[in-house]
């Protein structure tokens, strides 16, 4: 049978090469179409049947290419004259694989590059990364897109005109640098260094800018986490104090209880979390529940979904947490011995927090409060809850957070197996450390470290993001020098028309030089752009969080060298420090290759291959230490050494030693407890309170044992705010009493697109560009509104803010019955069935206007300007040039507009600037708005 | 209310009860493509792969995928599948009314069938078998008469807007001579596709059947009625559903399958149940 089969293919290609010969076979039956009757044709040679006369009329015009041949998605089959298999048999033969770490999001998969010559063919999940397991979601997989873009930046170029206006000359390295340098030295002259600032989006190269900073001497290096987990953080750090990061233990779950999470969309922890949780359900059979205003795939895949009102996650959880105690399912051993509630004040605490109570708020019957409830504590410890943004990201979501993370304690799955667990190591296994940094600067600005927020920066630093522009605006700082990286303010930025104001504005932010792979709507208002190696190009030791709960150390690594002159920072910045002087160069005295190489000299050795360090990642990409998971860390027993010198306190147990806490009694002697002021599970924080009113917590941060914890800045005197020692909840009051057209707005992200980095990949662009409004049947049909009508919503400023943040109020605010208006915008609606009717919902990543021609649904670019910096010549991509399917050439005209053409509308435009008081997260889903149907 | 918090599981079941047609008998291929076949002589050395031992095979957990495309856009990158055109797309349908929704998810692509009737209809003779029942192209051969696209009970066929060849999932078979899974296998977050050999009890595909089998007691078939033997076997709440937006015979897979302006047509109960995957043991 073999045999036969390679006899027919043989005959086929002697065949067709006779054919291909050039001549025509004249068979004017041909294949004889799909009423080939012709028995007898059957026994003709299978090539006899090709209709050449057709295939030569039928044919399409080839692709045109640039010198770089095809580029991704170019699909060239052979045709029927051409000698060649497709798929390529020979595709992977001779191809090198080269480890390498994702970067489309922050959750830094593991991958691996397979390259033929400087060509990187395919990217694939790493299986050696313990944490993503080999697995890649499908921003990962359009890496490609990133990589080989035509409208990629290529080289560093110089504003012409003025700033924001578009145009461009392409400049030298050497005269962007000597630039950048005249400039920074000035600012280090000047004797305000921290009038440098720093803004970085997503980055995974920390040792390398703080490395540079450091050595400048400035501290204003701003951050998106506000905008991102702050709240998430907040609470954790209350409870723990060693860590901002729950990590849940799905995997070996038999609960989940989840509110608000996205994971299996988006999330921080995405693939390697969302991998587990499948695991636990159906490997362990667990069972996930999700309470969310709109039907994610998250909840629409889960087991049950409930929508409750907007940012009534919190008090869904405490009465959760009310109905455990009235149960009486809840871990007492647990609450007695590791918390430093009694649980007589744990009742007290939530006696008003009732199943009844929670309906009134959140619309979920008490019944199913009470149900999800007992089915939680039933499944206790093995049980947690998961959370992030849904229900963080709101005015009151430092609340919320650390209501739902009670709701672990209270049944004791704290730590445990299949619980609610954490790591102390942020990821990179602290047997690698990067070669000597520079002292840390010690400069203080308002952009970075704003009083009002009394959590911001105590634990660690979760700088304000959202606030930059509005205190530039209002001179409350002001920049003689701006360095953004990987950062797109203007589109993820709450307040679009304020971040566009200030970053024009050459008072507030005097010289501005943007690092990034493509132009985006931040590169536009930049005097020079430096293009940026993308992650395909460069090196970084690399990890996160681990859901195995140990640490691990990740490579990334150049695959390929960097296209055109782009750049990383580790390859530029010495030569930045070398031109400002001042003894700045002394901190870059390996090349980038040293340096990595001392970095990753702790990976110990592999026994089967004899490799270690550098070496041992270069062919692995990925290695994880022989560790216990990171369960019950505080049932450790403290050894004789440790106690050797400590002291304990009698009333409360603690254990000192010279002063800091390394410990507590417990009945079976001494062990580590909890890195907290009580060593306890803190419920009751005293630290909070005190942090919030500004009082001295020296003492409370000694006995925590976490001593790098900020006692908070004389800056801060003056801006008291009173912060709930205990778990508790309120709702902002611009939710009270909605009127009837009247909807609370709420975010959100897709599958395939982080929030302003990805509308670029023709691959995920194709799967998901327009963002129409989602609304419930019910609520649309109250409207007068069907699928794919358009409306008007107009987004109004927090009732709760103007109240208790009254230095972001500006009186420019236009009021309307009651509201400030922030912004309007025109969208088309979806109704859809999975949505609460009091929510209207809009996707964030869509709307550019900027970010090349894919990211505007453009088949060629609109502009011209900014393409001095890219190579499209030699980059040419034919296929989304032809075949780009979604390109909307209506100009904004909704009676020519077709619906999935275009490239979406920016939610962030009607977003106000809204910190959560306490910790200064962005409130992304708790803006009203209204709405008005429009033609 | 009791009804109303029954879990997914029991819910699902409520939900796509309506549309759960009696097995339909089975019949040898559909009378409109059977007229386009091509006589028996011609294709019957094309339909029998080259013996190897090896019987290839899919397995699709439904219950695991969260239809994050990264099987689809794998694929892509693998094949430079232009835009516009799938190899393998992932399907979305919301059931129910508020507040009781869920969203299914399936992937699809070539159900690689036994009795494949693309390999039937080939008037040029490009579509045969590679080792193992792969169901493939030969590009030498094929000059694009779509006749394949009109019989392909599943879509899974579309013609190269360029090269004007037909298209379809080769179960990455350059990538299996090097040693490699299909690209949209290893990729995958859920763990919801698995390929392999059938005959192989320990191979990966053989195992997850063999589990998914004995948790839900049996497995489906995407319109088995069709009579095509599909090399592709699905567990889960999702097949019965999806299928309603899966493309037939002279359909491709659509960009506007995943198209958000659709999601609400496609959710909204349908008038006929049309047909509905069954138990099938395989």
């Amino acid at each position: 049978m073999k045999s036969e089969q390679k006899e027919r293919r043989q005959f086929l290609r002697l065949g067709l090469a006779v054919s291909g010969a050039g001549f025509v076979l004249g068979n004017t039956h041909g294949c004889g179409g799909p009423d080939g009757e012709d028995p007898e044709s059957s026994k003709e040679p299978a090539t006899a049947r090709i209709d050449m006369e057709k295939w030569k009329r039928i044919r399409g015009r080839a692709y045109e290419q640039g010198a770089f041949g095809a580029m991704p998605g170019v699909c060239e089959l052979p045709g029927p004259l051409a000698k060649r298999d497709w798929p390529d048999r020979t595709k992977y033969k001779g191809a090198r694989k080269v480890p390498g770490m994702c970067q489309l999001c922050s959750t830094v998969c593991g991958i691996v590059g397979y390259v033929k010559g400087d060509r990187l063919l395919k990217i694939e999940g790493n299986p050696n990364d313990p944490n993503s397991r080999g697995h890649l979601c499908a921003r990962g997989q359009a890496g490609l897109n990133h990589l080989y873009h035509p409208e990629r930046l290529l080289f560093p170029m110089r504003r012409v005109g003025k700033r924001g206006e578009g145009k461009w000359k392409r400049i030298s390295w050497d005269e962007a640098l000597d630039e950048i340098a005249a400039k920074l030295k000035a600012v280090r002259q000047s004797g305000r260094p921290e009038e440098f600032a720093f803004h970085q989006g997503r980055q995974r190269s920390k040792d390398a800018l703080k490395r540079f900073l450091d050595a400048f001497g400035t501290n204003t290096q701003l951050s998106h986490r506000a905008l991102c987990s702050g709240n998430r953080r907040a609470a954790n750090l209350t409870y723990l104090w060693e860590s901002d990061w729950d990590l849940n233990d799905v995997e070996h779950s038999k609960y989940i209880l989840n509110f608000g999470s996205n994971a299996f969309e988006a999330h921080q922890g995405h693939v390697p979390f969302a991998t587990r949780i499948q695991n636990g359900r159906f490997k362990n059979g667990a069972k996930l529940v999700t309470f969310d205003v709109r039907l994610s795939n998250t909840a629409g895949a889960s087991d049950e979904w409930f929508a409750p009102f907007p940012g009534t996650d919190g008090a869904v959880a405490l009465a959760m947490s009310h109905a455990i105690l009235a149960e009486g399912l809840h871990d007492e051993v647990f609450l007695k011995d590791w918390t430093n509630v009694t649980i007589r004040e744990l009742r007290e605490q939530l006696e008003e927090f009732t199943p009844a109570w929670a309906e009134s708020v959140s619309g979920i019957p008490a019944e199913t409060i009470r149900r999800i409830a007992i089915e939680f504590a039933e499944a206790a410890p093995a049980c947690t809850t998961m959370c992030n943004r849904g229900s963080s990201a709101h005015i009151n979501g430092y609340y919320n957070d650390r209501a739902i993370g009670l709701l672990n304690a209270v049944v004791g799955s704290v730590g445990k197996k299949g619980g609610w667990c954490w790591s102390p190591w942020g990821g990179l296994d602290p047997v690698v450390k990067p070669p000597t940094m520079p002292p840390g600067a010690k400069t203080w600005s308002v952009l970075e470290d704003p009083p009002e927020y009394p959590l911001a920066n105590v634990w660690r630093r979760m700088r304000v993001g959202e606030l930059i522009y509005l205190y530039l605006l209002q001179g409350r700082a002001k920049l003689q020098a701006y360095m953004t990286y990987n950062l797109d303010s203007p589109l993820t930025w709450p307040e679009e028309s304020l971040t566009q104001q200030v970053l024009t504005d050459e008072d507030c932010i005097e010289f501005h030089v943007c690092i990034n792979c493509f132009y985006n709507e931040t590169a536009h208002y930049a005097d020079i752009v430096l293009p940026w190696a993308t992650y395909l190009e460069r090196w970084d030791l690399d990890a996160r969080g681990s859901y195995n709960l140990k640490p691990y150390v990740g490579l990334r690594t150049p695959m390929v060298k960097p296209l055109g002159e782009s750049r990383d920072v580790r390859d530029f910045f010495p030569e930045l420090a070398r031109r400002i002087g001042g003894g700045m160069e002394q901190w870059y005295q390996e090349s980038v290759e040293e340096y990595m190489e001392q970095w990753a000299s702790g990976v110990p050795e592999n026994p089967r291959t004899g490799k270690r360090g550098l070496e041992r990642l270069l062919e692995e990409g990925a290695w994880e230490g022989e560790r216990e998971p990171f369960y019950e860390p505080y049932n450790i027993t403290l050894d004789g050494d440790q106690m050797e010198g400590a002291m304990v306190d009698p009333e409360s147990g603690v254990i000192t030693r010279d002063g800091v806490g390394i410990g507590i009694m417990q009945e079976g002697g001494a062990v580590r407890g909890f890195k907290t002021p009580s060593r306890k599970f803190e419920i009751r924080s005293m630290f909070v309170q005190k942090i919030g009113r500004n009082e001295d917590c020296s003492e409370l941060i000694a006995k925590s044992g976490v001593t790098r914890t900020k006692n908070r800045h004389a800056n801060h005197q003056g801006h008291d705010r009173e912060v709930d020692p205990m778990p508790s909840w309120f709702q902002p009051r611009e939710h009270e009493n909605l009127d009837n057209d009247e909807l609370v707005m709420t975010s959100f992200k897709w599958n395939v697109h982080n929030h302003g980095r990805t509308m670029n990949l023709k691959w995920l662009a194709e799967i998901v560009h327009s963002n129409p409004a989602w609304l419930n049947p019910a609520t649309a049909a109250e409207h007068g509104l069907t699928d794919g009508d358009w409306i008007e919503v107009t987004s109004f400023y927090s009732r709760e803010l103007e109240e208790r943040s009254p230095h972001l109020l500006r009186e420019d605010l236009v009021e309307e019955n009651g509201r400030r208006v922030i912004a309007t915008m025109r969208v088309p609606v979806v109704l859809m069935e999975g949505i609460h009717p009091k929510v209207i919902a809009m996707s964030n990543s869509c709307g550019h206007w900027q970010y090349t021609s894919v990211a505007q649904a453009r088949r060629h670019p609109a502009e011209k300007g900014p393409l001095v910096g890219s190579d499209g010549e030699t980059y040419r991509d034919a296929d989304w040039e032809r075949n780009m399917w979604w390109e909307d050439t209506s100009d904004g005209d909704p009676d020519r507009w077709r619906p999935n053409t275009g490239k979406g509308w920016n939610q962030n435009r009607l977003m106000p600037i809204a910190p959560d008081p306490v910790s200064g997260q962005q409130a992304y889903h708790d803006t009203v708005v209204r709405i008005r149907k429009l033609g | 209310m009791a009804n109303k918090e029954a879990d997914r599981r029991t819910f699902m079941k409520a939900a796509t009860a309506g549309s759960l047609l009696p097995i339909v008998s089975r019949v040898e291929g559909d009378e409109a493509s059977s007229e386009k076949y091509q006589p028996e002589e011609f294709w019957r050395d094309r339909m029998a792969p080259p013996e190897d031992g090896k019987k290839l095979g899919w397995f699709v957990d439904t219950r695991r995928c969260f239809g994050c495309h990264a099987c689809e856009v794998s694929c892509k990158a693998e094949n430079d599948v232009p835009l516009g055109n799938y190899i393998r797309q992932t399907f979305y349908q919301d059931v129910g009314e508020y507040p009781q929704v869920a969203r299914l998810f399936m992937p699809m692509s070539c159900q690689h069938c036994e009795d494949a009737p693309c390999i039937k209809a080939c008037p040029c003779g490009a579509l045969h078998k590679e080792a193992g029942g792969t169901v493939a192209i030969d590009y030498n051969t094929c000059c694009g008469h779509g006749t394949c696209v009109e019989v392909c009970p599943y879509g899974a066929i579309y013609l190269d807007p360029v090269a004007k060849q037909a298209v379809k999932c080769h179960n990455c078979y350059h990538r299996g001579e090097a040693g490699m899974e299909p690209a949209c296998v290893p990729t995958c977050p859920s763990e919801a596709l698995y390929f392999g050999d059938l005959n192989d009890p320990a191979s990966s595909v053989s195992t997850a059947i063999r589990e998914a089998e004995e948790a839900e007691g049996g497995l489906q078939q995407l319109r088995p009625e069709k009579g095509t033997q599909p090399r592709m076997w699905f567990a889960g709440p999702a097949p019965v559903e999806v299928e309603k937006v899966v493309p037939g015979e002279g359909e491709s897979y659509q960009p506007g399958a995943y198209d958000i302006y659709n999601w609400s047509q496609s959710s909204s109960p349908e008038e006929d149940g049309s047909t509905a995957a069954e138990v099938n043991d395989k």
